[in-house]
């Protein structure tokens, strides 16, 4: 059995069988690799890294590329060849290895650098559907294409048959990194004990073990991803052990410090991938602050986007008069409550309808000024609203609402206005 | 009609990127820049731009000391981003607030904060350099690179480096040349000041490739959010966010700043130029209603000053030195002093005097010299007294239960320049609550008053006796304990307030105000009246409303008719300038004296926008024409009723075109297709 | 056996799976287009023709046995004929077809600093330089096209208009070889290009001959054996004893002839018989072969056919935290309800928070998480935007993936809360 072989087992765990089919494909170096190979799995299920650590461990000359990078595919030929040939750039000139920006002489250069038994390791392959059509049937049959025996690896998320958005793509090798179960993630979380040891005092690794079957028993559920879950371990085991660092608890009395972690693991349930560490928990939308005019332009924006311009003089006309009942309405009242305006989107209006909307809601009469004017303008660069019709054109714009229903709902609390009541989706309930 | 444009573009925008060219644009407003020879020798324009340069300066000073003090902890956060390995990009989400008036100035500071205390690398990435992945990434390392070049002396010049060179393994390669041994000292600083304009596609890119060098690199950004910080969670994927780190930071919101603002430059004895109760209100409501832009607020207190000097030399005596009253004085001229006697509250003064003292004062210049002088200081006394004892009572209510003054100093300030606010019924409201505090409220009070009147005002006189009476009274507090509670005989409640007489009706007064039937107070009751009494007292000595005095207005400006300037309305604009021209020329030639009339001296598009005031939805272009005839020369279209001569001069013919051409490009007529040579009215009723 | 001899076994046996030259096809097949380069190369005959075929149908291999053998065997052939080979991954458009043209030709010293008006002048000039040789016959230029549907997107198809011109209206002798897997590549031919092709055309098939007695199995069999079975007159094999080989020929016919070795490879068959995934599944077989597993076992054979009938798909789905496994079922009663109508994130929110509701077990997460969680399942493109104006929340969506893969996930993975796997069961949603 192999020494590297071992090391490598050891330092990712539950990721044995994967490590031992790489072995098999590339663990002697003397024979062929497969030609090419497909890894599909989620983020964080080690794929890059062991890859990495095992093109390291058996000092195979390698290239490994992020797609992400490669906004070019200049970018990406030039960085194989810098990394397969080992060149340096000198920040000074900022040459390449070679200018290279198109399949053919790429592949010329290949074949001069003698590369037999290297590997390329592509990473977010994916991306090369977006590239030049030839990209990725190149590097499928790159081997056929160089007469090198050179070994290109596809890491991406996604499954393999999304390729085929073209015939005739040559089946690689496919190998899938699963998700980590449970009690995967639970080993990989422990690694982080000698990270956290500093964090906390007075805590052994068993301790770390117990929090961290709480603290997966909550999360496990939402979130299997490692990288999103170490964040959160670590942010709250801080918390976690306060009351033991403030001596008020010792780590024995496991109950009393699941009846002081389980509030914040709720609250920080809530900022799951979200990554703010923002201590003040109040709702997001609060903290919009607008001036009071502007709140209303807002309020009246949405109000334009989610009802029908011939529901106005219903909603915003004192007097509209008897409304005789059609069955529209009758229909509308028994409206299924997800076919809603509200979840359909944003419909555009124009400056006009606005204006009149907004002059309707608002209590007190202001004069029609350039300030209201250049408000709507600066919603607009604020993003909340967007402009529907071509920049262009000055005259007859169109508008769309951009903030959410719970937004506005804050925001007209602020105003004390009874949104609801104006929107034809409640306004019949 | 074009200076209004620059007035209400220059207003209610919270659109940040251009405050700086607004505010030059908006600075173009005071008459000085164009025609400067003509002002400049003229006394009260040299006193104007005195006074706003201190002003400004003062200004310019706080507001740079405000953010400051905002950033530390953000700088702090910066330096110690990367003391331990991360495993996500440090970023600080930095809410500004959607309309902090300077941003760019902001961040600008915050540039070099960072490039001082903490790593040389900063690039500054603007929405419009970064369209592309490309163009952001090649900008950013550019600007890494070069800013390097320049301080370091390790000279690469950027010049051999070609632009499609300027990728991130350069970057990593010119880094570890840079830093052989990884130091604490060297992130490389990523701010994007505008981050709701930004391309979201292209920023997540960038923050995944970021993330891919982040071992190699230690990156961390700074995102400017405007709105608020759901702004990066909808504009962020899973698998972007997943990348970062968010830590949240927010600037104080506007209202503080502007508060601050306020009372430390203009609501303060120290500022001349007092704004009157109107337009402080009026400037409030802009900025509580339209923007909460401090920027703007301060160029309408600007915009204000300016309006006060132009009236005339007699403004230029808004000092509050004394001495410079006095040398002012010495140089006015006839004219100057008549200036000064066309002040209203000037009138109201000699009505008030015996007979031969108005022939004095209305003749007799040196008389007038030394009336008016020692009336201005009878003024800056006030003006002195009114602020400190004001923000006595500030100290004292703002922060009663339900302040019925308000929260704010210059909310009780806006009252208190409007009416004699010691006789409100907020200030009642006011005492009854304060009745009910406790002796530790009242004494921390009475202490914190003490000191404002000691910081105030050096040389005690005009406070001696006030601040006496504290004193005793913080005594008297103070040795309460001391002494036994003895019961006190019953006080008859006896009703009707207004001016107070004496303690003993003023006890009863609040006694019958708060509602509970009379019974024996204690020591420390009777006490706490006394106080209240006393402070009454001065209150309502010192806080009376400035038109009371003559001559205020040299110092309080409240000419509420500046509000069409400051809120533009362009399309009434529009209409006077078109439908009287000579609002806006000036020129005697077509003076009207009732809207309806025309005169031929107008220009062709005035003619042609009042004649077409009179017509209904379409109107006939033949009629049109006639119409405009018979205006511009009269005796052509004498005979224009008879059909025989239809040739008109082709002159005017091409005039009335010109005309309705232009009529149709301002927006208020459009050529229709449901009738041959008619046009379509667009606003009907103007 | 001992381990080293076994090493070059397993090597041998990966060289010959991968770098294989030896074309297996059809040899009347091989002798048309043997006769047709002969006839170019010997009497300077031009010619053009196509040959088409899938994938792995063994027509590269086909033409490059055929050069071969012509180089072996007509001394002459190298002098009098030049062999161009284009590929269409490669030379993506003419101006680099040309210069690969020139550089194949070694013409490029006779090119350099010359212009020419138009690619036409451009290639008659080249074939132009072949007749003044010393020899008064001008040499013969074979074309050989890869991927030739590719050249037929090339702008105006002029290099395939003039090659064929050329060849037609023999200006100088040339064949052009057209190899391409596309059997409507005639169709995507401009008219003037159509007419001066000689619509001779070739279609190789994987597997057995048609109307050959031949079944699909045997052909497979018959395959494995050429790829397993090792000649005793190897050379490369030289130093392993012939006793090591016959020991492992006869473990290969004992695996042969197996009846549930068979039945596997009949399954194969069936799924689909390309030498392609044939040689997939054997090359990963070799890839095990160790000193712990000497020799190719059926199992192995049964186990990597399980791996490639596995559906992608539903690996992916396992993947997926509960939460997001909600969602999709979500998603999967919308479609059922709206008979697949596109749905957008507010219906799919809506009737999920409904679900979460009903089940208090369920703790209920924040909105903008659920997002995040939405994004992710995009990101693993499971359901597909249609669109991509307006905000996420309301832009609508396809599901990709089908029930049956749904509840298949459900059913296969682990630790799945009842609950869940109940609401995916109920037809109502």
């Amino acid at each position: 059995m192999d020494e590297n072989l071992l090391i490598l087992k050891k330092s990712f765990p539950g990721r044995a069988s994967q490590i031992d089919q790489l072995w098999n494909f590339f663990g002697t170096t003397r024979e062929p690799f497969p030609p090419t190979l497909y890894i599909s799995g989620g983020s964080s299920t080690g794929k890059s890294s062991i890859i990495s650590a095992l093109l390291k461990a058996l000092s195979i000359k390698h290239a490994m590329i992020n797609l992400v990078e490669c906004y070019t595919s200049k970018i990406l030929f030039e960085s194989i060849l810098n990394q397969l040939s080992g060149h340096e750039i000198d920040p000074k000139i900022g040459a390449p290895f070679a200018r290279c920006d198109n399949l053919m002489d790429f592949v010329e250069h290949i074949q001069k650098m003698s590369l037999a038994g290297s590997v390329i390791v592509i990473d977010k392959a994916e991306e090369l559907r977006n590239m030049e059509f030839n990209l990725l049937p190149g590097f499928l049959t790159l081997q056929e294409l160089t007469n090198v025996q050179i070994s290109v690896i596809f890491l991406s998320e996604i499954a393999f048959e999304k390729y085929y958005y073209k015939l005739n793509i040559l089946e690689p090798f496919k190998l899938h990194f699963p998700q980590y179960t449970k009690d995967e993630l639970l080993e990989i979380l422990a690694l982080d004990f000698d990270y956290l040891e500093n964090v906390s005092t007075s805590c052994d690794r068993d301790f770390y073990r117990n929090y961290l079957n709480v603290f997966l028993s909550v999360f496990y559920r939402a979130c299997r991803d490692l990288s999103e879950l170490r964040h959160m371990s670590r942010k709250n085991f801080i918390v976690y052990c306060e009351p033991i660092d403030k001596n008020q608890l010792t780590v024995h009395d496991s109950m009393a410090l699941w009846k002081h972690i389980s509030p914040i693991f709720t609250a920080s349930m809530q900022v799951l991938y979200l990554r703010t560490s923002n201590d003040s928990s109040k709702p997001l939308a609060q903290n919009l602050e607008l001036p009071f005019y502007t709140k209303y332009l807002l309020i009246a924006a949405y109000l334009a986007s989610y009802n029908s311009a011939k529901d106005d003089k219903r909603l915003f006309t004192k007097y509209h008069g008897k409304k005789t009942k059609t069955r529209k309405d009758v229909n509308r009242k028994n409206k299924v409550s997800d076919k809603l305006n509200t979840q359909m989107g944003p419909t555009t209006f124009t400056l006009d309808r606005l204006l009149a909307i907004f002059y309707s809601i608002l209590e007190d009469k202001v004069g029609f000024n350039n300030h209201l004017l250049v408000q709507v303008s600066s919603l607009v660069e604020l993003q909340l609203l967007s402009l529907a019709s071509d920049p262009s054109t000055l005259d007859d714009r169109k508008y769309k609402c951009n903030v959410n229903f719970e937004t506005i709902q804050s925001v007209s609390r602020m105003v004390g206005f009874n949104i609801r009541k104006y929107l034809s989706d409640f306004s019949h309930m | 009609m074009v200076d209004q444009e620059t007035v209400s573009v220059s207003k209610g925008i919270f659109v940040f990127r251009n405050n700086f060219k607004r505010s030059k644009k908006s600075s173009k407003k005071q008459p000085s820049k164009p025609k400067k020879d003509e002002f400049s020798d003229n006394l009260w324009y040299l006193k104007y731009t005195d006074l706003w340069e201190e002003l400004n300066n003062k200004y310019e000073k706080l507001t740079s000391e405000m953010f400051t003090a905002m950033t530390s902890d953000l700088l702090e956060f910066v330096s110690i981003s990367h003391r331990d390995p991360v495993a996500e990009i440090p970023t600080a989400a930095l809410l500004t607030g959607i309309n902090m008036p300077d941003h760019e100035a902001q961040f600008i500071n915050l540039k070099r904060q960072i490039k001082t205390d903490i790593t040389p690398h900063v690039a500054f990435l603007h929405s419009e350099d970064c369209t592309s992945l490309k163009y952001l990434i090649e900008n950013m390392i550019n600007q890494f690179i070069k800013d390097s070049t320049e301080d370091d002396d390790d000279n690469v010049n950027t010049n051999n480096l070609k632009k499609s060179d300027l990728s991130l393994p350069l970057l990593q390669s010119w880094y570890e040349h840079m830093y052989p041994v990884k130091t604490e000292k060297n992130l490389l600083v990523v701010i994007v000041p505008d981050f709701e304009s930004f391309n979201t596609k292209v920023l997540q890119t960038f923050i995944l490739i970021i993330s891919s060098y982040l071992p190699k690199l230690p990156f961390m950004f700074v995102f400017g959010i405007a709105t608020c910080i759901n702004t990066l969670h909808t504009s962020f994927p899973y698998h972007v966010t997943s990348k970062t780190n968010v830590k949240v930071f927010r600037c104080e919101p506007s209202t503080v700043h502007l508060n601050k603002m306020l009372e430390g430059v203009f609501l303060s004895p120290f500022c001349p130029f007092q704004l009157g109760g109107k337009v402080f209100d009026l400037f409030t409501e802009i900025f509580l209603y339209y923007d909460f832009s401090v920027r703007n607020f301060v160029q309408n207190i600007k915009f204000a000053i300016m309006e006060h000097f132009c009236y005339g030399n007699a403004m230029a005596l808004c000092q509050l030195n004394r001495h410079d009253v006095k040398e002012i004085l010495e140089v006015f001229t006839h004219e100057d002093f008549e200036n000064v006697r066309h002040l209203m509250s000037f009138r109201k003064f000699v009505e008030s005097e015996p007979y031969e003292n108005q022939i004095r004062l209305l003749t007799d210049d040196e008389y007038f010299k030394l009336i008016v002088h020692e009336k201005i200081i009878i003024i800056q006394r006030y003006i002195r007294g009114f602020h400190v004892v004001l923000k006595c009572l500030y100290t004292l209510v703002s922060d009663l239960p339900g302040a019925p003054l308000g929260k704010n100093y210059r909310e009780i300030y806006a009252y208190a320049v409007s009416k004699p606010i010691a006789q409100s019924n907020e200030y009642r409201e006011c005492l009854q609550l304060l009745n009910f505090q406790s002796k530790k409220y009242l004494y921390d009070k009475l202490m914190s008053i003490k000191n404002i009147i000691n910081e105030f005002s050096k040389k005690k006189t005009q406070f001696g006796d006030f601040l006496n009476e504290i004193c005793d009274l913080i005594d008297l507090l103070n040795n309460l304990d001391s002494e036994a509670n003895q019961e006190v005989e019953k006080m008859d409640s006896n009703t009707g307030m207004g001016q107070v007489t004496d303690r003993k009706a003023f006890k009863s007064n609040l006694l019958s105000r708060s509602q509970q039937k009379p019974k024996p107070l204690n020591k420390y009751e009777k006490i706490r009246i006394d106080v209240l009494y006393c402070l009454t007292k001065h209150f309502q000595l010192f806080l009376v409303e400035p038109s009371r005095m003559p001559f205020y207005e040299i110092f309080f400006f409240d000419d509420i008719s500046i509000k069409s300037k400051i809120i533009g309305m362009h399309r009434s604009a529009i209409h006077n300038a078109l439908n009287d021209p000579n609002h806006y020329l000036q020129c005697n030639c077509c003076e009207i004296s009732n809207s309806q009339t025309i005169k031929a001296t107008m220009p062709d598009i005035c003619i042609a926008y009042k004649l077409h005031l009179e017509c209904g939805k379409m109107i006939n272009l033949y009629d049109w024409l006639q119409a405009f005839l018979y205006i511009v020369d009269p005796k052509e279209s004498d005979d224009f009723d008879d059909k025989s001569n239809k040739l008109v001069d082709p002159e005017l013919q091409a005039r009335f075109t010109q005309a309705v051409a232009e009529l149709e490009y301002l927006g208020f007529i459009k050529s229709s297709k449901r009738k041959a040579d008619h046009v379509a009215r667009l606003t009907w009723g103007g | 056996m001992s381990g080293d001899s076994l090493l070059s076994i397993r090597n041998y046996l990966k060289n010959k799976i991968f770098n294989n030259q030896v074309y297996l096809g059809n040899e009347k097949q091989r002798n048309r287009v043997l006769e047709l380069l002969q006839r170019t190369a010997e009497q300077g005959e031009s010619n053009s023709m196509l040959l088409i075929g899938p994938k792995g149908s063994g027509k590269t291999k086909l033409v490059n046995s055929v050069l071969k053998d012509l180089q072996a065997n007509q001394k002459t052939f190298n002098d009098d004929c030049i062999i161009v080979k284009l590929h269409g991954l490669l030379h993506t458009n003419d101006r680099l077809a040309l210069k690969s043209i020139t550089f194949q030709m070694n013409l490029d010293n006779a090119v350099d600093g010359k212009v020419f008006g138009s690619f036409a002048e451009n290639l008659a000039f080249l074939l132009a330089c072949l007749k003044t040789g010393e020899k008064h016959t001008s040499k013969s230029v074979i074309f050989i096209l890869e991927e030739f549907d590719l050249f037929c997107g090339h702008h105006n198809q002029t290099l395939l208009y003039n090659l064929f011109d050329i060849s037609q209206s023999a200006q100088a002798p040339i064949c052009v070889l057209g190899i391409t897997c596309r059997i409507d590549v005639i169709q995507l031919l401009e008219k003037r290009v159509k007419s001066r092709f000689s619509h001779r055309q070739m279609f190789l098939y994987p597997g057995p001959e048609e109307n050959s007695e031949i079944s699909d199995l045997d052909f497979a069999l018959d395959r494995l054996k050429y790829y397993l079975e090792i000649p005793l007159s190897e050379k490369n094999l030289a130093k392993t004893s012939s006793t090591v080989k016959k020991k492992w020929n006869t473990s290969i016919q004992t695996l042969l002839n197996d009846k549930k070795f068979k039945n596997i490879i009949q399954r194969l068959t069936d799924l689909e018989l390309n030498e392609n995934i044939l040689k997939l599944i054997l090359a990963k077989c070799v890839f095990a072969l160790n000193n712990k597993n000497q020799i190719l076992t059926v199992q192995q054979f049964e186990k990597e056919l399980n791996l490639l009938e596995k559906d992608d798909m539903v690996k992916i789905l396992q993947d997926l935290s509960f939460l997001e496994l909600c969602l999709i079922v979500a998603m999967k009663h919308q479609c059922d309800i709206y008979d697949n109508n596109p749905m957008n994130f507010e219906m799919i929110f809506t009737r999920y928070v409904k679900f979460a509701n009903k089940h208090s077990s369920m703790q209920s997460v924040q909105r903008p998480v659920v997002m995040k969680a939405f994004e992710h399942i995009e990101k693993l493109e499971l359901i597909s935007m249609i669109g991509h104006q307006g905000k996420k929340e309301y832009r609508f969506f396809k599901l990709l993936v089908t029930p049956h893969q749904i509840s298949e996930a459900i059913s296969r993975s682990s630790g799945v809360p009842t609950e869940i796997v109940q609401w995916s069961n109920s037809s109502l949603a």
